[in-house]
C-alpha cells in the first residue's frame, strides 16, 4: 500500500511538472529561445524554435530565429530552409531576406541562376511588397472602396462624374484582383509549395528514378530545388540552375514542411 | 664560337676609352700589421691634368709611383711588371699598416677635362696576427704581377690554362644587402664551346641572374704570373642574404671544349694579331694553324667563397622598419582627394633606388574604418645592371569609401637599413585628406553587410497564435467580404429605389392626368344632367386646371389664366390648341359667375373642353 502511494505519488508529481512544461505560454518558450540563442546555446534555442512550431505556432519569426540558431550551430543547409520559409510565410522579411542571400553566398558560394521572365519577375517583386496575409487585408479594404465606387458611379446622374467613377472602379477592380490573387497564391504556397532544400547531405541527381540511374549532378545542401513531378519514394526536381533529375524523396524537406529538421 | 674571345676582344679595345672611369683598389682586405698593402688608382678614358691624393691615416706610404700610357704597354715600376691599356693612368701606393683596426682610405680626387671626379673609398682591415685576405674586385682589368714575398695572390692560376674563379663584390654584408658574385673564366687557349653543368644552391640567399644569355659574355684580357689569360664574365648573380651569419655558396661547374694546340707556345692572341697586321690574311703564318690542335673536354669548377653576414644592428632601428636595405627612396600620392562613395581612390607608394627592393613589403597605412581596401597591387619595374638589381616598387592602394564624409588617409612613416652608412634612415609620408561626397551607388553597403554576418534574431515577441486560428481566408474573413459585398447590395437598392421612387410620382401624375380629367367631366355632365348649373362650372374648371397641374408637374398655385398658354406652348402644344385652351378657361372662370352670360351654351362648352383635353393630350406626350 506503501508502495503504491509512493507510485502514485510521483506519478502525479511527473504529471504536475509536464503540466507545468506545459503551462509554458509560447510567448515565454519565444523568449526562452532568444535567451539561450543569446548565451551562445544554439542546440538548446533550435530546440525550443523547433518545438514551438511543432506545438502549431507557425509564424515567420519563429523560423526567422530558428534559422539564426541553425547557422549559429552550424546547419547552414537547415537555416537556408527556415529562411525560405519565413519569406514564404512573410515575403517582406528583409532581414530574413539578408541572411538567406549571406547564408547562400558563404555556404554555397555564387550560384547560376536561369533568368526569369518579366512577367514573373513583376509577380515576386509585387509578392515581396507585403505577407499574403497583409494582402488579404489589403483584399478588404480595396474591396470596400471599389464598392463605394461603383455604388456612386451607379448612382450619379452628370455624365462626368460617371466616367470618372468608372475609371476609378475598373483600376480598383484590377488593384482588388492582384491583391486576392497574391494573397491567395501566398497561402496556397505555404500549404502546397512545390518547392525544397537540399537538407542534410548532398544528394545525386539521377536520369531515372531508380538507384541505377546515371548521376546527373550532386547537389550541395543548402541548394533550392522545385519539384515537377513525384513518384514515391522519388521526385523529379529542377535546380536554380536549370538542371532536372530524379532524387530520393528523403533528400529534401519540402517549404510546407513544419521544421527542417526531421523527427527524431 | 671559336672567333667569340676575339671579336669581343676587338669591341673592347675599341670602346673602352669612350667612358671616363676611376676607381681605386687594393690588393688586400685584411692584412697583418707587418705586411705591405698597395693601393691602385686607375684612372680610364682620359687625361688627368692634377691628380689629388687621399690622406691615408694609419698607414705609412712606403713608396710612390704614377704612370700614363696613351698606348697599350708594359712598364716596370718599382721593381714590378705593370701592364696597362690604352688611355689607361695609374696612380700606385704602397703602403704599410701602422697598428691593428679597421681603416678605410678616403676617395682621391682627379680633374679631366675640367671635372673633378672622385673614386671610390677603400676599407682595410688590419690585424694583428694572421694571414692576409684577398681583396674582392682585385682582378680588375689589368694585374699586377703578384709579389714573390707576398702571400698568394688574389687570381692564382694554379698553374692551369683554363680555370674559373668566383669573385663576390662584397665578402661581408649586412643581412638584406644586395651584393654580386661574378663567374670568370680564364683561359689561355680557345674555348669553342661550354655549358654550365651545375648551379650551386645558394641557401640563404635570394638570387637573380644577371647575365643576359642572349648577348656576349664581358670579356677582357689579364696577366697573371708572366701569362696573358682572355677573361670572360660567363656569369654574374645579384644575392640578397636572408640570414646573418656565414654562408657559403658552393662552386659553380662548367663543362668546356678547350682547343689545347699542339705548339707549346701558342697565344690566343694571335689570331688578333693576325687580323690586324694582315687583314687579307697573306701573311706567311699557316692559315690552317687551327688545325694543330686537340680538343678536349674539361670540366672546370669555380672555388666556393663565403660570405659573412651580419645582422642588422638592433640600435635605432625604427618602429616602422620591416626589411628595407639599400639606398632608397619613398614616393606617396593619391589620385584624388574628392570622390563619391562606392569610387575608388588610389594610394601610391613608389619605393625607389638600389636595394633588396624585390624583398620589401608594404606596411598597412592608416585608412579610416569605414573604407574598404584589399592588399595593394604590386608594380615592379626592374633594371639589371652590373651592381645589382635597381629600380622601383610600387604599391597600389585601392581605396573604396562607403560613407561620406572627410577623411584622412595617414600612410605609415617608411625606414630602410643604409648599409654603406650603417645607419636606419626613416622618412615620414604626408597625410592625404580626402573628401567623400554621397554617390549615387547605394548598393555598396548593402554588399559590406552581406560580407559580415547574418542579422541579429528578432527579440520582440511577435502575436503568437496557432495557425488554425489565423483570420486570413477564415470563415470569418470569407464571412466578412460577403457582408461587404450584401452591405454594398443594400445601399444600392436604397437608392436605386429612391431614384425610381421620384421618377415614378412624376410619370404617375402625367399618365393619371387624362384619366383624372376625364372622371371630373364625367361628374360636370351629371351635374349639368341633374341642372346644377353653378357645380356644373365648378367641376368644369376644376377638370382642366387640375389636368395642367398634373400633367406638367406644376403647383397649382402657380398657375394663372395668364401662364396657362405660355406653359402649354413650352410644352409643344400647337400655338391655335393653347389659344384655344386659354379661351375655354377664361370662358369656364366667366360663366361660374355669371351663368346667364354665357357665350357658349353648356353642352357645347363640355364638349369644347373633352375635346381640348384630348388634343393636348396627344401633343404634349409628344
Amino acid at each position: 500500500m506503501k508502495t503504491l502511494s509512493i507510485i502514485l505519488f510521483s506519478t502525479l508529481w511527473f504529471v504536475s511538472v509536464a503540466a507545468i512544461a506545459q503551462s509554458q505560454t509560447p510567448e515565454e518558450q519565444f523568449s526562452n529561445a532568444n535567451a539561450l540563442y543569446n548565451e551562445k546555446k544554439y542546440e538548446e534555442a533550435v530546440g525550443q524554435y523547433n518545438e514551438l512550431l511543432r506545438s502549431g505556432y507557425i509564424k515567420d519569426e519563429v523560423y526567422y530565429n530558428l534559422g539564426n540558431a541553425l547557422y549559429r550551430n552550424n546547419n547552414a543547409a537547415a537555416a537556408i530552409w527556415c529562411y525560405e520559409k519565413c519569406l514564404l510565410l512573410n515575403a517582406s522579411h528583409d532581414d530574413a531576406a539578408a541572411n538567406l542571400a549571406f547564408v547562400n553566398k558563404t555556404a554555397l558560394g555564387n550560384q547560376e541562376v536561369v533568368p526569369q521572365n518579366f512577367f514573373i519577375m513583376a509577380w515576386n517583386w509585387l509578392s515581396a511588397q507585403m505577407s499574403w496575409q497583409w494582402w488579404t487585408y489589403f483584399f478588404i479594404i480595396v474591396l470596400a472602396v471599389f464598392l463605394i465606387v461603383l455604388i456612386l458611379f451607379l448612382i450619379s446622374a452628370s455624365n462626368k462624374n460617371r466616367r470618372i467613377f468608372f475609371l476609378t472602379s475598373v483600376i480598383l477592380f484590377v488593384v482588388m484582383i492582384l491583391a486576392l490573387a497574391q494573397s491567395i497564391s501566398g497561402n496556397y504556397n505555404i500549404r502546397h509549395s512545390k518547392n525544397a532544400i537540399v537538407v542534410n547531405e548532398a544528394a545525386q541527381l539521377r536520369s531515372s528514378p531508380d538507384q541505377d540511374g546515371t548521376g546527373v549532378a550532386m547537389i550541395q545542401p543548402g541548394i533550392k530545388v522545385h519539384i515537377l513531378e513525384m513518384k514515391t519514394p522519388w521526385l523529379r526536381v529542377i535546380t536554380p540552375d536549370g538542371t532536372q533529375g530524379w532524387v530520393p524523396e528523403e533528400s529534401v524537406v519540402r517549404l510546407n514542411a513544419v521544421s527542417p529538421l526531421l523527427m527524431e | 664560337m671559336k672567333t667569340f674571345f676575339t671579336l669581343a676582344c676587338l669591341i673592347f679595345g675599341l670602346t673602352i676609352s669612350a667612358q671616363i672611369k676611376f676607381a681605386a683598389s687594393s690588393d688586400y682586405s685584411t692584412v697583418p700589421v707587418n705586411s705591405k698593402i698597395k693601393v691602385t688608382y686607375t684612372l680610364s678614358g682620359g687625361n688627368a691634368e692634377t691628380f689629388t691624393k687621399p690622406s691615408f691615416d694609419g698607414f705609412q706610404v712606403l713608396g710612390q709611383s704614377s704612370y700614363s700610357g696613351s698606348g697599350g704597354m708594359q712598364i716596370i715600376v718599382n721593381g714590378q711588371l705593370v701592364q696597362s691599356s690604352p688611355g689607361e693612368s695609374k696612380w700606385i701606393f704602397t703602403l704599410a699598416p701602422k697598428s691593428a683596426g679597421t681603416y678605410t682610405i678616403g676617395p682621391a680626387r682627379v680633374k679631366v677635362k675640367g671635372q673633378t671626379y672622385s673614386s671610390n673609398s677603400v676599407s682595410i682591415t688590419v690585424t694583428n696576427s694572421g694571414s692576409a685576405v684577398k681583396s674582392q674586385g682585385q682582378t680588375n682589368n689589368n694585374t699586377v704581377q703578384p709579389d714573390k714575398n707576398q702571400p698568394k695572390q688574389a687570381t692564382s692560376s694554379g698553374g692551369k690554362e683554363v680555370f674559373m674563379t668566383a669573385v663576390p663584390s662584397k665578402s661581408s654584408v649586412y643581412e638584406g644587402e644586395q651584393f654580386t658574385v661574378s663567374y670568370r673564366l680564364y683561359t689561355r687557349y680557345d674555348i669553342s664551346q661550354y655549358g654550365i653543368e651545375k648551379t650551386p644552391s645558394m641557401d640563404g640567399f635570394w638570387t637573380e641572374e644577371l647575365t643576359d644569355t642572349k648577348t656576349a659574355a664581358k670579356t677582357w684580357e689579364e696577366t697573371i704570373d708572366g701569362k696573358r689569360y682572355m677573361v670572360g664574365e660567363i656569369r654574374k648573380v645579384a644575392l640578397i642574404a636572408q640570414k646573418a651569419g656565414t654562408l657559403s655558396i658552393p662552386s659553380l661547374e662548367l663543362e668546356a671544349i678547350v682547343q689545347i694546340p699542339n705548339q707549346q707556345n701558342y697565344n690566343p692572341f694571335s689570331i688578333f694579331d693576325q687580323f690586324f697586321k694582315d687583314p687579307f690574311g697573306s701573311s706567311g703564318i699557316d692559315p690552317f694553324a687551327g688545325f694543330g690542335t686537340t680538343t678536349e673536354k674539361r670540366k672546370i669548377s669555380s672555388n666556393p667563397i663565403s660570405i659573412s653576414v651580419r645582422p642588422l644592428p638592433e640600435q635605432g632601428k625604427p618602429e616602422s622598419f620591416n626589411g628595407a636595405v639599400g639606398t632608397l627612396e619613398i614616393e606617396t600620392e593619391v589620385d584624388r582627394n574628392k570622390c563619391f562613395t562606392g569610387d575608388a581612390v588610389v594610394l601610391r607608394m613608389k619605393v625607389s633606388g638600389n636595394g633588396n627592393l624585390p624583398l620589401i613589403e608594404y606596411s598597412e597605412p592608416g585608412i579610416p574604418e569605414s573604407f574598404e581596401w584589399f592588399d595593394p597591387d604590386i608594380i615592379d619595374d626592374f633594371k639589371k645592371t652590373s651592381d645589382g638589381i635597381s629600380g622601383t616598387r610600387t604599391f597600389e592602394f585601392l581605396l573604396q569609401p562607403t560613407v561620406p564624409g572627410d577623411f584622412t588617409v595617414t600612410p605609415s612613416a617608411f625606414s630602410f637599413f643604409n648599409p654603406s652608412t650603417g645607419q636606419y634612415q626613416s622618412v615620414e609620408l604626408p597625410e592625404y585628406k580626402i573628401k567623400v561626397l554621397k554617390g549615387s551607388g547605394s548598393n555598396v553597403s548593402s554588399e559590406k553587410m552581406l560580407n559580415e554576418d547574418i542579422r541579429h534574431i528578432h527579440e520582440n515577441i511577435p502575436l503568437l497564435m496557432l495557425s488554425s486560428n489565423t483570420f486570413s481566408f477564415s470563415m470569418l474573413y470569407w464571412i466578412l467580404v460577403a457582408l461587404l459585398i450584401l452591405a454594398a447590395a443594400i445601399i444600392l437598392w436604397y437608392f436605386r429605389k429612391r431614384i425610381q421612387l421620384k421618377a415614378n410620382v412624376s410619370e404617375y401624375r402625367m399618365h393619371m392626368a387624362m384619366r383624372q380629367a376625364r372622371r371630373r367631366l364625367k361628374t360636370a355632365k351629371t351635374f349639368l344632367d341633374q341642372g346644377k348649373d353653378e357645380e356644373y362650372y365648378t367641376e368644369l374648371s376644376k377638370a382642366l386646371w387640375l389636368y395642367l397641374t398634373d400633367k406638367f408637374t406644376i403647383p397649382f398655385s402657380e398657375l394663372s389664366l395668364s401662364n396657362a398658354k405660355e406653359i402649354l406652348l413650352r410644352s409643344n402644344v400647337p400655338a391655335e390648341i393653347s389659344e384655344e385652351f386659354s379661351k375655354i378657361l377664361d370662358e369656364c372662370e366667366f360663366t361660374r359667375f355669371a351663368p346667364a352670360a354665357g357665350r357658349m351654351s353648356q353642352k357645347e362648352l363640355y364638349e369644347k373642353s373633352a375635346d381640348l383635353i384630348v388634343k393636348v393630350q396627344t401633343h404634349a406626350a409628344k
